[in-house]
């Protein structure tokens, strides 16, 4: 587990600044496939509702659709192999805020009513894996849209 | 070849970018990036073991990691609160200076230490106490902190059941001498406990009583309360420290004169009529001057006080004025509910006689088992592990004070072959914490094989040949059982918070497998399977007493002891898993109840009456009238502790180091506090590194100039000086103990705070 | 909108520190060391200042738990030249963004009650503490200014839950880590704007002062006096 952790973090090399490198996913996983199969985003990024981190599926939701082959795609096996070794699929963050924003989805989702795409682009579009932000996620961005809306601009609730 | 690296716990391979700084563009990325998956919160129970008070813990884990500690609402002893200690306890379970696991001893090794496996550690300590008991009884020894909770006491079962009264607790001069008052004048052992929160007038004796005790907290929290329902407080001690700072008056009286000043009151009780004449006919032996069946005359207690300790040679004892002791007397008297409190650590050169007079002038004021008086701790439902009643070594030494570890260390060096085969050490530090800690070194190397389940590296693991890491409170099951502020007995139990992050395991687990291991006899005292099996027992004892119940509310408490006057029981539990599910989700068990008035309970034998004749025993040992008066330019060297730098576990817990003082305001090093005026006479400024010295030895301190001191004197705290250590605790400060000589007051020894004249210079 | 205070009662304070404790260990505060110490450089975000009146021997002595005093017109923020601190006008709570500190020190020059601290030197942490580190606080560096919060990322959590519960804050909801470790429960905390709360009550008592009010800063940690009387 901790070994699994080191390999996540010393993989994360993403800066949420202005020269985004893009990162390359282990999967080539499609939003499009998934979502025109009727999946709703928060089916695999559950606590979208709940807690401040959306997070990335746990490869045990992937294995529940996945445990038999849907497809005969490559890709697709490559869950079955992670899950056979007992390790989580190591995906890599893209969006990330810097570690002095303290954002909390639960806050704009639940109680917002803002849809996804409106901060993370259009990735039902999506037919291979994310490699780097649709959105540049800037704190004049934020502001433009909470200004908009009348939202808070005060700077403690996003800032600890 | 093993370093020092790889025998210490280091977790390597954390991740700390290092900011590229702000004018970058980039940002530092913290642990908070690895909530990728999962960011899992959760709330576990615990018990801090920092200080025998046993609070009540709530930690909060992210992912399994522990986070946060605070305190638990429902325990009766803190209420959710914690003291320093207990808040930076998540700094032992982290410190990177961790003992990693087992290891031995063996000097042909750098560093000196071998890693071995816990089979192999555990199998010598069997083979070892097999041989032991086979070269007969009594050739075993344990040295532990106290024994609160099930693990020390297994341990003082294992030495017991090798015919050993070698149970060494490592008890203040104090809490010792506490333990002779209730001997000598009540017949009976237990605990006193302060009902100070319904206190109308406190008197502080050198008492020390927010500065660190065996009640820390409960002192502490029903402190407030008395001052909040407006009680008066006088504190008297040589320093004005953290006590006194909140005290109405201070009376700076000599150093080791707190029983001449209690006496000394208690003269004025008597010769104007505040002595509770009631209570005394009815509760006290020994007042009035009686003539026995021989006709021959005794002198009464009342006779000697009003002979021995009029104002004015009270006065010439203390150092203070008369007429301010003839006021406070005056006031004590007349208050709805006075309590005087004594040196609670010992501090001075006579602490059992300080305890006799000062528990006399509570019987005097009529101050014992009422409401804001001295209080008897009302005994919990089950026994003691090691009871020493119920497993009979065959000695003859259970009836005695028990031993020191002093005691212990003069006998192995006395005796020409070694006495002792095996000693255990638990929770101890007696080699930085003692006054004899070379002796004890000694001793310690002299024994043929010492074990110590000490988890970090202390003065003491220095000189034992096998350490055996315990697990850290917050990385087993743990349990304590102690009484709170108004004496109620209680339980406090808790599971695993954490994961262990060394080789550690639950040193009860490890005694009971070892003793099975031994077999025979021994394996016979020992009918549980591991340590649950013997909570469980406890909690099946509790279960069946019928009383008490599990944790709640200080209103729902006051609610079970109406009704448990009347008969009823609001218990909410039914069957032993009930119970212990309850237990382990509110932190324990408490029998919230007390009676005042239980004089068979109080002193159980004979008739009953409070023996005051005991204080008048040690003085006659002791040549009155000569008090500390120094010359020149000699200083009284006054030890007290600070709350931050004592703890049961030497560990290396760095906020605590930088608070240090709150009065001196320095961290980090050892303070040695002078009167301005001393200060001008000796040439010093604040700030100044001066040498403490006598002919014992000599430390590096640091000045503080402190108004709140007598001139005559100097207090260094203790807690600094250790040698072998972690990072944050080895080589801070200086170890005032090594001025201090032992010596001995009557049958009991003196251990410290043994009035020792030093003398200070500046450091070249 | 909230004005969130605090008042501390002396006469229950018994200067155990469990404040300071539990605030640097809420806080993520980096420990200390003998260096930093003799040049009086550690970080305390709370701390125990002890008041000497008298001489010997009429000593006495009291000790104020001292910590951010959240003015209501804080110079601090007046000479920031970057915006790194602020006042939030809907909490009350002087604030910090600790990117934006370029480290100049006006703040802490301008804080007439010395509670800000200045980050001289890298933190020096154990790898071992990463794990401990409360991931709702941010780690500081070297050249930034700190100070207590209030706790305000426990403000914000509560805020949060409560939105999303559709409520408003529940008293007693939020408390900082001082006041919740205090064992004498000394401390008391709250909305200052709200007349009924316990810490208004309080600090219309006769006993309450405030450190330095003939400044004009208007700070919101109100002390009771000790001694007798109500």
């Amino acid at each position: 587990m901790r070994a699994g952790a080191l390999i996540l973090l010393g993989g994360l090399c993403v800066c949420a600044c202005n020269q985004t490198p893009s990162v390359s996913q282990p999967i080539d996983y499609s939003h499009k496939a998934h979502i025109d199969k009727g999946l709703a985003c928060e089916v695999c990024h559950q606590s979208v509702e709940t807690a401040a981190a959306a997070t990335l599926p746990t490869n045990e939701t992937c294995m529940m659709c996945h445990q038999g082959a849907i497809t005969d795609s490559p890709e697709e096996e490559k869950i079955r192999q992670y899950a056979e070794r007992g390790e989580q699929i190591p995906w890599q963050r893209v969006y990330a805020l810097p570690d002095h924003v303290f954002f909390s989805h639960r806050r704009h989702v639940k109680v917002g009513q803002i849809a996804c795409e409106e901060c993370h682009g259009p990735m039902a579009k999506l037919t291979s894996a994310l490699t780097y932000p649709l959105v540049d996620q800037r704190m004049s961005w934020c502001l433009s849209c909470h200004q908009a809306r009348g939202a808070t601009t005060d700077c403690i609730h996003c800032h600890r | 070849m093993l370093n020092r690296r790889q025998f210490l716990l280091e977790v390597t391979g954390g991740l700390m970018l290092v900011g590229l700084g702000p004018l970058s563009g980039c940002s530092q990325r913290t642990r908070r990036s690895s909530f990728l998956l999962n960011r899992t919160e959760t709330w576990a129970n615990s018990i801090c073991q920092l200080c025998p008070s046993g609070c009540g813990l709530r930690v909060r884990l992210i992912n399994g990691h522990p986070v946060t500690v605070s305190g638990n609402p429902l325990h009766p002893i803190n209420r959710g609160g914690l003291c320093a200690r207990g808040a930076a306890s998540l700094q032992l379970y982290y410190d990177p200076d961790r003992l990693a696991g087992p290891a031995r001893r063996d000097r042909s090794l750098i560093g000196g230490w071998a890693p071995i496996s816990r089979q192999d550690a555990l199998g010598e300590v069997v083979s070892r106490v097999q041989q032991s008991l086979a070269n007969g009884p009594g050739r075993m020894a344990v040295i532990r902190d106290d024994g609160q909770d099930v693990a020390s006491q297994l341990f003082g079962r294992l030495v017991r059941a090798a015919g050993s009264d070698w149970v060494v607790d490592m008890q203040t001069p104090g809490e010792r001498a506490a333990q002779e008052v209730l001997r000598q004048m009540h017949g009976t052992g237990g605990q006193f406990v302060y009902d100070l929160a319904a206190s109308s007038f406190l008197l502080s004796l050198d008492s020390g009583l927010l500065e660190p005790s065996a009640r820390t907290m409960s002192l502490q929290r029903d402190f407030a309360e008395m001052r909040s329902a407006h009680g008066y407080f006088v504190h008297a001690g040589p320093r004005l420290g953290v006590t006194g700072a909140k005290a109405d008056a201070w009376l700076p009286i000599r150093p080791s004169t707190a029983g001449f000043l209690a006496l000394g009151v208690a003269h004025m009780l008597i010769k104007e009529g505040y002595a509770r004449a009631e209570f005394l006919s009815e509760h006290a032996a020994g007042f009035d001057d009686w003539v026995d069946e021989a006709e021959v005359q005794h002198t009464g207690v009342r006779s000697w006080i009003l002979s021995e300790f009029a104002p004015q040679r009270v006065a010439e004892l203390t150092g203070v004025g008369w007429d301010q002791i003839i006021r406070v007397a005056r006031q004590f008297g007349s208050s709805r509910r006075p309590l005087a409190i004594g040196p609670l650590d010992g501090v001075g050169s006579s602490p059992t006689f300080d305890a006799m007079a000062v528990h006399t002038l509570n019987v005097i004021a009529g101050a014992i088992d009422v409401p804001g008086g001295v209080l008897l701790s009302r005994s919990a439902p089950f026994d003691a592990l090691d009871d020493a009643s119920r497993l009979q070594t065959g000695s003859g030494r259970a009836d005695g004070p028990p031993p020191t570890v002093e005691e212990l260390a003069a006998w192995v060096l006395e005796s020409r072959e070694p006495p002792i085969d095996v000693c255990f050490i638990h929770d101890a530090d007696p080699v930085f914490a003692s006054v004899e800690g070379d002796k004890i070194a000694e001793a310690l190397r002299k024994i043929p094989f010492v074990v110590s389940t000490s988890p970090v590296l202390t003065d003491t693991v220095e000189s034992v040949d096998l350490v055996l890491p315990d697990s850290v409170w917050l990385e087993r099951g743990c349990d304590s059982a102690t009484v709170d502020g108004s004496a109620r007995p209680l339980f406090s139990f808790s599971s695993r918070a954490a994961e262990p992050r060394a080789d550690s395991l639950n040193p009860a687990d490890m005694i009971i497998s070892m003793a099975k291991s031994v077999g025979g006899r021994m394996a016979e005292q020992f009918p549980w399977r591991d340590y649950d099996d013997a909570i469980k027992d406890r909690i099946e004892t509790i279960l069946s007493s019928n009383s008490g119940d599990t944790f709640s509310e200080e209103h729902r408490a006051t609610w079970a002891q109406l009704l448990e006057r009347s008969g009823w029981r609001t218990a909410s539990y039914k069957t032993v898993e009930e119970l212990q599910t309850e237990m382990r989700n509110r932190g324990g068990w408490w029998d919230p109840v007390y009676y005042h008035g239980e004089w068979r309970r109080l002193v159980p034998r004979g008739d009953h009456r409070i023996n005051l004749q005991a204080v008048q025993f040690p003085v006659k040992s002791r040549i009155l009238g000569e008090a500390e008066i120094t010359t020149g330019d000699d200083l009284v060297l006054y030890l007290y502790a600070e709350l931050a730098l004592t703890t049961r576990v030497s560990g290396s817990l760095p906020y605590l180091q930088d608070i240090g003082s709150p009065l001196s305001q320095t961290g980090w090093v050892t303070s040695a506090e002078i009167n301005p005026a001393t200060a001008d006479r000796l040439g010093l400024v604040d700030g100044d590194s001066v040498q403490v010295k006598n002919d014992r030895g000599e430390i590096t301190a640091r000045v503080r100039l402190s108004r709140g001191i007598r001139p005559d004197v100097v207090a260094v705290h203790t807690g600094g000086g250790r040698v072998h250590g972690g990072r944050y605790s080895q080589g801070v400060g200086a170890n005032p103990l090594r001025l201090v000589a032992a010596g001995s007051e009557g049958d009991a020894r003196r251990l410290r705070g043994a009035p020792s004249v030093v003398r200070i210079e500046r450091r070249a | 909108m909230a004005r969130w205070g605090m008042v501390i009662d002396l006469n229950r304070c018994t200067a155990c520190q469990g404040c300071v404790v539990a605030c640097h260990q809420e806080n993520n505060v980096p420990p200390s060391n003998a260096k930093l110490a003799g040049e009086r450089r550690s970080i305390r975000w709370i701390d125990m200042m002890p008041m000497y009146e008298g001489e010997y021997p009429h000593t006495s002595v009291s000790l104020l738990p001292m910590m951010c005093q959240h003015c209501e017109h804080p110079p601090c923020i007046k000479v920031c030249p970057v915006g790194a601190t602020f006042f939030s006008e809907s909490e009350g709570i002087v604030g910090q963004v600790y990117p934006r500190c370029i480290g100049c020190r006006y703040c802490t020059n301008a804080c007439p009650y010395t509670v800000r601290q200045f980050n001289w030197y890298e933190p020096e942490v154990p790898d071992s503490y990463r794990d401990g580190t409360n991931p709702d606080v941010s780690v500081r560096y070297k050249g930034v200014v700190e100070k207590c919060t209030f706790c305000n990322h426990r403000l914000m959590e509560a805020r949060d839950a409560a939105s999303a519960e559709g409520r408003d804050l529940l008293p007693g909801e939020y408390v900082p880590a001082c006041v919740e470790a205090c064992p004498t429960k000394a401390m008391a905390f709250g909305d200052l704007e709200n007349p009924e709360a316990e810490v208004s009550k309080l600090a219309r008592s006769k006993r309450a002062f405030r450190l330095m009010e003939d400044l004009g800063t208007e700070p919101k940690v109100y002390y009771l006096r000790e001694g007798e009387g109500k």
